[in-house]
């Protein structure tokens, strides 16, 4: 095996902008970042650091444009991919802010993320029945009463539900790379006690979990092998859980020098 | 989608009333009008006078007529002549085979519907069920209360639109239907307006009667017979294609209750079938004019629910003009367009609120692919005495392409002040972060923005409620595939909102 093909998520001096020309924003000013299977990493930094732009730039958001810099994915480079490619190639990412859809019905949506992801593996579609079971059971596992199957996708959902709707997707989806972008915003304790629960799950050998996070709250539910502090586009310091510890007790300055 | 925004206006904001265009009818049918009632049956003069009257009050459509404000009357005026010869010849175009009729019923509805062929009903085909009493309008009218007949003639009289007091004057075998008082069928009635493809336009006219506390489900289907063809147009005609005219005249009585579903012209001949859709009936439809029209009385705490949806012709064109007479009367009008390449659809809707303490409730909902042009013009009226009515109107247009034009025109005219009245319209393209959202889950582009699509037209049809599921889910299919490779696969761009009212 490659040094290359031994990592299962490698960002490679990144730089990233939004907007046109006039009107271009330099965001990402080259991250680099190397998560093995069966590692959590934990990303944390302060506002305006440019966390959630590397989640969107590793998911494929049609907004942001990489100037330099490779993104591999178990040793494929996955920028040229659409977001659609991604996601089936194994790539999940949890929105901080997950959108209403109303008028698509969330158990549908899921079903047909589901046969997706299925199709790209090279297998038949889901029996409706049997994804209803699967459904049921990672439903019940996250708390989630069965009437939001009923509802359109995040509609009228409180912030919390909209969280652990994404937790579920997530759960339904089993990618190999999870990016939890600020999945702990806005969740009371018994809250983030299921969310975690739902994260905690999906460890194993074959996962990897990058959760970006403001706070170490989340992080005494999820254990991280590895903690960054991303600010300015950059990341500007690494270490084990002690550095969010540290992060916690004296804030973002003493890194951001 | 994200970006919808609604004007509210509660104030009263007295308008004058609109000013009748000089009348204008050509010297041919002028001529044709009292011969055709002078030979048509004896117990339809009343109706047919009603209708010619109305029609010479009004004249032909001209380019500043209000009925017509988006429509290109050149499109369909050289149409609007009296009946052409081959159009007086019963049936001409043959009838439709059994599995034509077959493939265009309902589950529930295969045991309760009407066939008519160019507009002319077709007893021995249909098979209306006992609960609704189907017969010719002439054969039944002089048996009528002379309350209903007045009614009906009243409304006839007070048409605006040239082309609907045409289709009721000049329809061969004018139909008509009851469900008697306290009656509620247990199936909805499946109305089926076959086309033998004629180039001639055809006339059609219903004339439904609810009584006292009925309760009754109404759906309709335009289609094509499986050996239609395109006729070429008659010697010196200039009108090219078909043009398909009906007018449904609806009168509801104390407490009763109608709930009408009807698909217009739809890209697929059949719910379920996928390869009907570059048959060579659909290119039938696809060339046709087709003209509807329903108009609705409401007596006192009488329902309406409507909702039409189709996928738009050469040029179709949508007339509701519901009167709220009743006090508690509620009327709801809904409708759904989804079109693709250079298809028209014009919605024209009329509401008058003559009483006081009646609700009405509209929603249209366009969707505008290719070079397809949409227009709905909707207005409330609210009569001096209609106080403490509650109206409110809605039109929402997406747009797929640059190249696509939908106009609105939401109007209130509202002569009482205890009123509570909103409107409001907005067009904008799919939002880019529900696609990004559904994307990032798996789903291709294609069919993230054909799901995106459909959940904004479902609302519309979700709407009937139970009026006939298995007619709505067909419906759904049908408006879906017409939207097959529609839907690009580029990125949505931001969403330009936009207010019009």
């Amino acid at each position: 095996m490659t040094t290359a093909t031994s990592y299962m998520l490698e960002v490679k001096d990144i730089h990233a902008t939004i907007g046109e020309s006039e009107d271009l924003t330099q965001i990402l000013k080259g991250i680099n970042l190397s998560v093995k299977a069966g590692e959590v990493h934990a990303i944390m930094g302060p506002n305006g650091s440019g966390k959630s732009t590397l989640s969107k730039v590793i998911a494929g958001h049609p907004d942001f444009k990489v100037s330099k810099g490779e993104v591999l994915f178990n040793g494929e480079n996955i920028l040229e991919l659409e977001a659609d490619e991604r996601s089936r190639k194994g790539i999940f990412l949890g929105f901080q802010y997950p959108v209403e859809i109303p008028g698509v019905n969330n158990a549908e949506f899921l079903r047909m993320a589901y046969n997706q992801r299925r199709k790209a593996e090279g297998k038949e579609e889901a029996d409706p029945l049997d994804f209803e079971e699967i459904l049921d059971s990672k439903m019940k596992a996250l708390d989630m009463d069965s009437r939001y199957k009923e509802r359109s996708i995040n509609e009228g959902f409180s912030g919390g539900e909209k969280k652990r709707n994404e937790i579920l997707q997530m759960a339904i989806l089993d990618p190999a790379l999870a990016i939890l972008d600020e999945t702990d915003s806005g969740l009371d304790v018994d809250a983030l006690k299921v969310v975690a629960g739902g994260i905690n799950r999906l460890r194993g050998p074959g996962k990897a979990i990058v959760l970006i996070t403001h706070y170490q709250r989340l992080l005494d539910y999820v254990q991280p092998d590895v903690v960054h502090v991303l600010s300015g586009g950059r990341i500007v310091k690494t270490g084990g859980k002690d550095l969010a510890l540290e992060v916690e007790k004296q804030g973002y300055d003493w890194l951001v020098k | 989608m994200s970006d919808t925004q609604a004007i509210e206006t509660k104030a009263a904001v007295p308008r004058f009333m609109r000013t009748v265009p000089a009348p204008l009818l050509t010297p041919a049918l002028e001529e044709a009008i009292p011969k055709w009632i002078a030979d048509g049956p004896v117990a339809l003069e009343g109706v047919r006078e009603a209708a010619a009257s109305a029609l010479r009050l009004t004249g032909l459509p001209h380019s500043g007529s209000e009925d017509f404000s988006f429509v290109r009357t050149g499109e369909f005026l050289p149409h609007l002549g009296p009946p052409a010869a081959a159009a007086l010849a019963r049936l001409a175009g043959g009838l439709p085979s059994r599995s034509d009729i077959e493939r265009q019923l309902v589950t529930e509805a295969r045991e309760s519907y009407l066939v008519l062929v160019d507009g002319v009903f077709v007893p021995e085909l249909s098979k209306p069920g006992p609960d609704f009493q189907v017969a010719r309008l002439d054969t039944v009218l002089p048996a009528l209360s002379r309350e209903t007949r007045d009614a009906f003639i009243e409304m006839v009289a007070g048409e605006t639109d040239a082309a609907a007091a045409m289709a009721v004057l000049f329809a061969a075998e004018p139909v008509h239907i009851r469900v008697a008082a306290n009656a509620a069928p247990a199936s909805p009635l499946l109305i089926l307006h076959f086309s033998s493809g004629s180039s001639h336009r055809t006339d059609a006219a219903l004339f439904y009667q609810g009584d006292t506390l009925s309760e009754s489900r109404i759906l309709v289907r335009h289609a094509v017979m499986a050996r239609a063809q395109e006729h070429p147009p008659e010697a010196g005609s200039k009108a090219t294609g078909s043009m398909q005219n009906a007018h449904t005249l609806a009168l509801l009585g104390e407490g009763a209750s109608l709930k009408f579903m009807e698909a217009g012209p739809l890209q697929a001949q059949s719910f379920d079938s996928e390869a009907d859709a570059a048959g060579p009936q659909a290119a039938v439809t696809a060339k046709a004019i087709h003209f509807g029209k329903l108009t609705v009385r409401l007596l006192r705490d009488s329902r309406l629910l409507a909702v039409s949806a189709h996928t738009g012709s050469r040029l179709t064109r949508n007339s509701f003009s519901v009167d709220l007479s009743g006090e508690g009367a509620e009327a709801e009008v809904n409708g759904a367009t989804v079109l693709t390449g250079s298809r028209q659809s014009h919605n024209f809707v009329r509401i008058r609120h003559l009483v006081p303490r009646c609700v009405s409730r509209q929603q249209f909902k366009s969707v505008a692919a290719d070079q397809s042009r949409s227009s709905v013009d909707g207005t409330i009226y609210v009569a001096p005495a209609a106080q403490q009515t509650n109206a409110y109107q809605l039109i929402n247009n997406l747009m797929l392409s640059d190249e696509a034009r939908a106009d609105s025109k939401p109007r209130l005219m509202i002569h009482a002040d205890d009123v509570k009245c909103s409107h409001g319209a907005t067009a904008g393209k799919l939002d880019p972060a529900q696609q990004f959202y559904l994307e990032s889950r798996g789903l291709p582009p294609s069919q993230a923005r054909a799901l995106m699509t459909v959940a904004f037209i479902a609302e519309v049809l979700e709407k009937s409620g139970k009026t006939g599921e298995g007619f709505r889910d067909g419906l759904d299919h049908a408006l879906l595939d017409s939207l097959k490779n529609r839907l690009p696969a580029e990125s949505a761009n931001r969403p330009k909102g936009g207010l019009n009212g």
